[in-house]
């Protein structure tokens, strides 16, 4: 995949790449995202290039971020963190009472007053602090959805490249089967095999003709999903899959590095942290200003009909009695453990998903290297033996179409071996957060390349 | 005791020495006068030396390598580097010592099958003698109170040292050079092999579908031909050791059945035949006289034993008109060929050629090419041949050139759209 052709995930890596940005940072970095909002909402010429090609995993992931109506709606999330933000960098309106009181006798008193909630005034830079971090958590929050979203479409487009490839083995093998049913049909009719000898190869071929049915629903219902993801409807014009894989390619990564890589890296971890940090400076807050909650600041005057004006500022505050604000420190304070908690569970979460990741991609990579290569090598010379026999006559014309129906089937535990290794791979990739190097001397294997 | 190549080497180094000492053996007047020697198809008698008056033979059982024909090399078991071992012949009271040294990885005896002997000296393993144990020399010593076509064979895991070749004739001749004579006296032992396709050992657990059968261990067209001149009295001395009887059929001549497991039979008893059943573990001898030259087919009359290893209970292919799928079928499997919708021969003529590889190290079922094309033979099948001169003595005079007027002609050729 080539990043500058996925800016929203590259902005989505930088934001993991960032520890404390300033806040016009912060402000580019959303414009940034932002950006791609009007990218995707008029990408309908670069969704047509896209769609041009066969879809392979990087062009899918592509679409969707271009087309998938939920990007639109995280994206939107970030307008919402902005509003958020312009509030929180604002003190409260101030309040003005005014009230012009008669008298008999044609006396006035008129009265104003302007307040303004004292702690607005005091905690600025509390508010902008806070604001930051609600921002940034939003902006990591989107990021990782997007990151997310790559994952799935990943995931959902291997699983249908799979499923289409199983199609095609099920296509050859039912083929096989018919072969051998025909066959046995001409030897009936000429009076070698019984009725029981054909029949037995008719019901081989009906069980394969189902097995391709299965198939094809198998194909179909890895499709949706992927549809889904990528935005399209179901008769999208033009749509085609590129029906290749990538063979696995001998790996190791350290999953220990990874792991500590992915606590410093992993955008939803980082979400947390800062909505704990919020968590805990609002416990804080509360803590220290428990005896003003409802202090205001005043400024008046006060003029009565022939009576000087009297001018002047004045305060209220709330007494701590009967409520001594006790509640809401206490609530603060749970949210802040509600918060570490939540926070530490992802870590494990994180930090056990990679070490699973990390062994399924071993063990993918192991039983594709050393068996699932070997299997199709001793497919092959066990279908070339079963020939030589079938030259001499020592085995008959059933039996070989059989052998061939094994080396057919044999595909499919090798498809199965190197989609486990591209589940863990793209698993493992979006665990760790970062995108781990593709195969560097990719080959692809296609129907075309299976026995 | 494991076989070590220094075994082995001793074992095949007695097979060149064997064949001289053979060659002086027919070459020189037994006790009694001047009298035939055996000829043991594609093999040789055993040399020996006389000691105070016994004729002294000395056998080695061990591993050897074997051919059945070029294309089929095994791991069997034998006496002397061959199987089946070297024929011993010897004369009726002769008294003989037959020295016996195990090379085998496991124990042995030897069992001197049809020989008058006494009880101790018949070689059960068990039974009358412990067994050879691996390096042991043990030998055997008797008189020779009859005379006849006889066998010797191992008495000790036989399902094992039989399945593996283990096996030689025993011939005695009678003192008398005048009973029996003949001018040309050969000799094979029938059997039949597990060897199945793409192996190399044979397999003893097989009891009744063999993949090989053979005369002296070789398949045609490896078995020698049996070369006579015209006019001369011949007797074919055949032993069984196979699981299975072989009706023997010799074509061209009326057989004289003259002997079986007991020796000779007086003149009364012989019978006439054309095909003689030798039963399992019996000994035959026929003989004729070779009045009419030509090439002569010698073999066993059930058709699966003139081939070598087919597949039994395949689906028949003949009469089945693939026609409709063989396409497709070459598309799904590169170098299909469907044959045998006409018979057989079209698929002998395809592996004769090459054009359809078989498993490595495996006979095609059918093959032999003749001076008019295509034998179609395989297994227990070899020709007599006589002439009326033989300038190079009894090596192999080549094809029969048949006399004009002497030899079946076409009288009619298809019209051309039926070719
Ligand atoms: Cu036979």
């Amino acid at each position: 995949m080539k990043p500058t052709e996925i800016a929203l995930l590259g902005a989505a890596l930088l934001l993991a790449g960032c520890a404390t940005p300033s806040l016009p940072q912060l402000h580019a970095q959303t414009q940034e995202l932002r950006a791609q909002r009007s990218v995707v909402a008029t990408g309908a010429s670069r969704l047509a290039t896209e769609l041009a090609q066969p879809l392979d995993a990087d062009r899918a992931v592509r679409v969707a971020l271009l087309n998938n109506p939920a990007v639109r709606a995280t994206l939107a999330q970030l307008q919402a963190a902005q509003g958020d933000l312009y509030d929180a960098l604002r003190p409260a309106n101030p309040t003005v009472d005014l009230a012009s009181l008669d008298a008999a006798g044609g006396v006035t008193r008129v009265v104003w007053s302007v307040s303004q909630p004292l702690l607005d005034l005091l905690f600025t830079s509390y508010r902008r602090r806070h604001g930051e971090l609600a921002m940034r958590e939003a902006q990591q929050h989107v990021a990782d959805q997007l990151l997310r979203l790559e994952r799935d479409v990943r995931q959902a487009w291997l699983q249908h490249a799979a499923a289409t490839l199983r199609l095609r083995v099920a296509q050859r093998a039912a083929e096989a089967a018919e072969l051998a049913a025909r066959l046995s049909q001409s030897y009936h009719a000429a009076g070698n095999i019984s009725e029981l000898q054909w029949r037995a190869e008719q019901s081989l071929a009906s069980e394969a003709q189902l097995q391709l049915a299965a198939r094809e629903a198998g194909e179909l219902n890895t499709r949706t999903p992927l549809l889904d993801l990528l935005g399209l409807k179901h008769d999208q014009q033009g749509l085609s899959f590129d029906e290749r894989l990538i063979l696995p390619a001998a790996m190791s990564p350290d999953i220990a590095a990874l792991a500590t890589q992915a606590l410093q890296q992993r955008l939803d971890l980082a979400a947390q942290s800062a909505a704990l940090e919020i968590a805990q400076r609002e416990s804080r807050h509360s803590r220290r200003w428990r005896w003003l909650p409802g202090a205001e600041l005043r400024i008046g005057s006060e003029r009565e009909t022939g009576q000087a004006t009297l001018t002047g500022p004045g305060a209220t505050l709330q007494l701590p009695l009967p409520n001594t604000g006790a509640g809401r420190i206490a609530r603060a304070a749970a949210l802040v453990e509600v918060r570490a908690a939540e926070l530490a569970a992802q870590q494990l979460a994180v930090q056990n998903r990679i070490a699973q990741d990390g062994a399924l991609l071993a063990i993918a990579g192991r039983s594709f290297d050393v068996h699932a290569r070997k299997l199709l090598e001793v497919n092959q010379r066990m279908l070339e033996l079963t020939a030589e026999q079938h030259n001499f006559m020592l085995i008959g014309s059933f039996e070989l179409l059989a052998a061939r129906r094994r080396q057919i089937d044999g595909s499919d535990l090798w498809i199965d071996a190197i989609e486990s290794w591209w589940r863990a791979f793209n698993d493992l990739s979006y665990e760790s957060g970062t995108a781990l190097p593709v195969p560097a001397t990719a080959a692809y294997v296609s129907a075309e390349d299976l026995p | 005791m494991k076989i070590s190549r220094r075994n082995l080497l001793a074992a095949a180094g007695v097979a060149p020495l064997a064949t001289r000492l053979a060659t002086a053996t027919a070459a020189a007047p037994a006790a009694g006068g001047p009298r035939t020697a055996v000829t043991t198809l594609n093999g040789r008698s055993l040399p020996f030396v006389v000691k105070e008056g016994v004729k002294e033979f000395h056998l080695v059982a061990g591993e050897i390598e074997h051919e059945f024909a070029p294309g089929t090399k095994i791991r069997a078991w034998g006496y002397n580097g061959s199987t089946p071992g070297p024929t011993i012949e010897a004369v009726e009271g002769d008294r003989v010592r037959i020295l016996v040294t195990n090379n085998l990885p496991e124990h042995t005896s030897i069992h001197w099958h049809g020989i008058l002997l006494p009880n101790g000296m018949d070689g059960v393993g068990g039974l009358t003698q412990p067994h050879i144990e691996p390096g042991e020399t043990w030998a055997y010593e008797f008189t020779l109170r009859q005379h006849g076509t006889h066998m010797y064979h191992p008495h000790a895991d036989e399902v094992v040292q039989l399945a593996n070749g283990m096996m030689g004739l025993f011939i005695v001749h009678p003192r008398d050079p005048s009973i029996g004579a003949v001018d040309r006296d050969f000799a094979f032992l029938l059997h039949n092999w597990a060897v199945h396709p793409g192996t190399w050992r044979p397999d003893p657990s097989v009891m009744t579908e063999f993949d090989l059968w053979t005369f002296n261990s070789r398949v045609f067209p490896a078995i020698e031909p049996l070369v006579v001149r015209r006019g001369q009295r011949v007797r074919i001395r055949v032993g069984n050791l196979s699981m299975h009887e072989h009706p023997i059929h010799l074509h061209g001549y009326r057989l004289d059945i003259t002997g079986g497991d007991g020796g000779r039979w007086p003149r009364a008893a012989w019978r006439t035949e054309v095909t003689e059943i030798v039963g399992v573990g019996q000994m035959r001898d026929i003989e004729f006289t070779a009045d009419e030259p030509g090439d002569w087919a010698l073999h066993c009359h059930k058709p699966h034993h003139t081939m070598n290893a087919m597949g039994h209970g395949i689906p028949n292919s003949v009469g089945v008109d693939t026609s409709e799928v063989d396409e497709r079928l070459r598309a799904m499997l590169p170098g299909y060929m469907s044959t045998g919708r006409n018979g057989m021969a079209e698929h002998v003529e395809h592996t004769a050629m090459g054009h359809m590889p078989g498993p490595e190290n495996t006979l095609p079922m059918m093959g032999g090419e003749g001076p008019f094309g295509n034998l179609e033979m395989g297994g227990m099948f070899t020709v007599v041949k006589v002439r009326d001169r033989l300038p190079d003595g009894y090596a192999d005079p080549g094809w029969y050139q048949h006399p004009p007027g002497t030899q079946a002609r076409r009288v009619e050729t298809p019209a051309e759209d039926r070719k």
